[in-house]
């Protein structure tokens, strides 16, 4: 995100309204005026200490991690197909997992959404992530494919003939993509998602959370205004985690605790995905209701012979 | 106290840029960052619809703003000279994605070391308009099958 004026200035607006007393969470919706529109209504604000814990309504329209696997896993057996009657192999990708080996359940996993509150990860890490980088990649560099086959699976130089056969508008993955997933644009519940999670950081109940949390970070001699601020520290650009990182983290990961304000940035963003779900209720029921057809013809293509 | 910070910054950030300068003849593979998409890669534009290359790597960027790994080698030219670093920066740039790889989808997040709200882009995936515009600070590709992986945001179906 920007590490800008206007940010810094926001920070200052909320610490001022913290200091004069906005001690206590208003958890019903703010009165709205001429200049401003009305803020989503709060109802309940769990306490939040475990990313696990963090669930949105909107969860409920994307697909989990067996689904989404199921629906791939077809996408890729068809186009192994077409691709083959162009003369080529496809190898699908591999890592078919078990939803109990994966992150959560295989749940939608929420991990960072409001910034890291994984106390471990913090204290090993700071705010970086290590799993990256294999050295096995290496290998993927040296894989000439050539651009034919580029243009056979996903029509990357435009499509067209090629051996004599027509290539599928998008390529055999986009042939695949329409069989399985049909027409339906299922990119609704991750546009209002994103849009609602936006709508809250700038939220007046979720600026006033960021000025009690920056409050804790500096009794620790931390100066940040939002937690945003603290995890993209232009300092941390190391490739390892410097000692400071990882102090600065993990009293990060313990100011968001003892404020909550993880729970308060969800309850808000939870408010605000709700009135996403009632002003587009129709869209998204046939989206749920598309996900269920994908589902089942993924499942059939899966179990032909 | 705001000056301080800024030339810290700037140090921190010539310093990167010379690191990543002199790293570049070591970079794994021939086609990395050389302007083209090819060869499983992931490549970035500016623009919607693919327009203005910005970089193509077979990698990820945990933090697009500093570090050895925020410099694009192919656009602005500038960028492969250590006074043009500051155009080479991907963060809060991006506004399409096209990927090359045959095996591994990514997500692209909204603040550094995969913080914040993400969008995941598939194998071969071409994305024209990305949901989060000129919002990217980071992208991790899926590390399923890796068993050191530790951000559960960077394991999903692939």
């Amino acid at each position: 995100m920007k590490k800008t004026v206007l940010a810094r200035a926001m920070a200052l607006v909320a610490g001022i309204v913290a200091i004069v007393g906005v001690t206590t969470l208003s958890t019903a919706a703010a009165a709205p005026n001429a200049s401003t529109p009305a803020e989503a209504r709060v109802d309940s604000i769990p306490n939040i200490t475990d990313w696990r814990d963090i669930s949105l309504p909107l969860d409920a329209y994307v697909q989990d991690f067996a689904e989404r696997q199921t629906v791939l896993r077809a996408e890729y057996a068809l186009t192994k197909s077409c691709v083959e009657q162009f003369g080529f192999q496809f190898a699908a990708p591999a890592w078919d997992k078990s939803p109990a080996a994966v992150p959560n359940a295989g749940q939608p996993a929420h991990y960072r959404l409001y910034g890291l509150l994984d106390e471990d990860h913090a204290k090993q890490m700071g705010y970086h992530s290590y799993g990256e980088n294999p050295a096995s990649e290496a290998a993927y560099a040296d894989k000439e494919l050539p651009r034919d086959y580029y243009n056979v699976v996903a029509a990357k130089f435009g499509g067209g003939v090629f051996n004599g056969k027509t290539i599928p508008d998008g390529g055999c993955l986009g042939a695949a993509q329409r069989e399985v997933e049909g027409a339906t644009d299922l990119s609704m519940p991750v546009q209002l998602s994103f849009d609602a999670w936006t709508a809250s950081k700038s939220d007046s109940r979720v600026v006033a959370a960021f000025a009690k949390w920056s409050m804790c970070m500096a009794g620790s001699g931390y100066h940040y205004s939002t937690p945003m601020e603290a995890n993209n520290d232009p300092k941390w650009s190391g490739e390892k985690a410097s000692a400071d990182e990882i102090a600065v983290a993990v009293a990060d990961v313990n100011c968001k605790k003892t404020t909550n304000l993880v729970g308060i940035r969800m309850a808000v963003d939870a408010a605000y995905q709700r009135e996403a779900i009632s002003q587009h209720g129709v869209e998204l029921n046939a989206i749920k209701a598309g996900l269920v057809r994908q589902a089942a013809t993924a499942s059939a293509i899966l179990a032909k012979p | 106290m705001k000056g301080s910070r800024l030339r810290r910054k700037l140090l921190t950030a010539v310093i990167a840029a010379v690191v990543s300068l002199s790293l570049v003849p070591q970079q794994v593979g021939a086609a990395d960052y050389d302007g083209y998409c090819d060869n499983n890669e992931v490549c970035v534009y500016k623009d919607a619809n693919l327009g203005t290359p910005r970089s193509d790597f077979l990698y990820y960027y945990p933090d697009m703003d500093g570090g050895i790994n925020f410099h694009t080698y192919n656009y602005p030219s500038s960028c492969n000279t250590i006074p043009g670093w500051w155009d080479c920066r991907l963060n809060d740039s991006i506004s399409s994605v096209d990927s090359w790889s045959d095996h591994r989808s990514i997500r692209i997040f909204t603040d550094a070391y995969y913080d914040g709200n993400y969008q995941t882009i598939r194998i071969y995936g071409r994305v024209m308009q990305v949901q989060y515009n000129d919002q990217t600070s980071s992208d991790c590709w899926n590390d399923g099958g890796i068993t050191y992986a530790v951000d559960p945001d960077c394991t999903f179906s692939n």
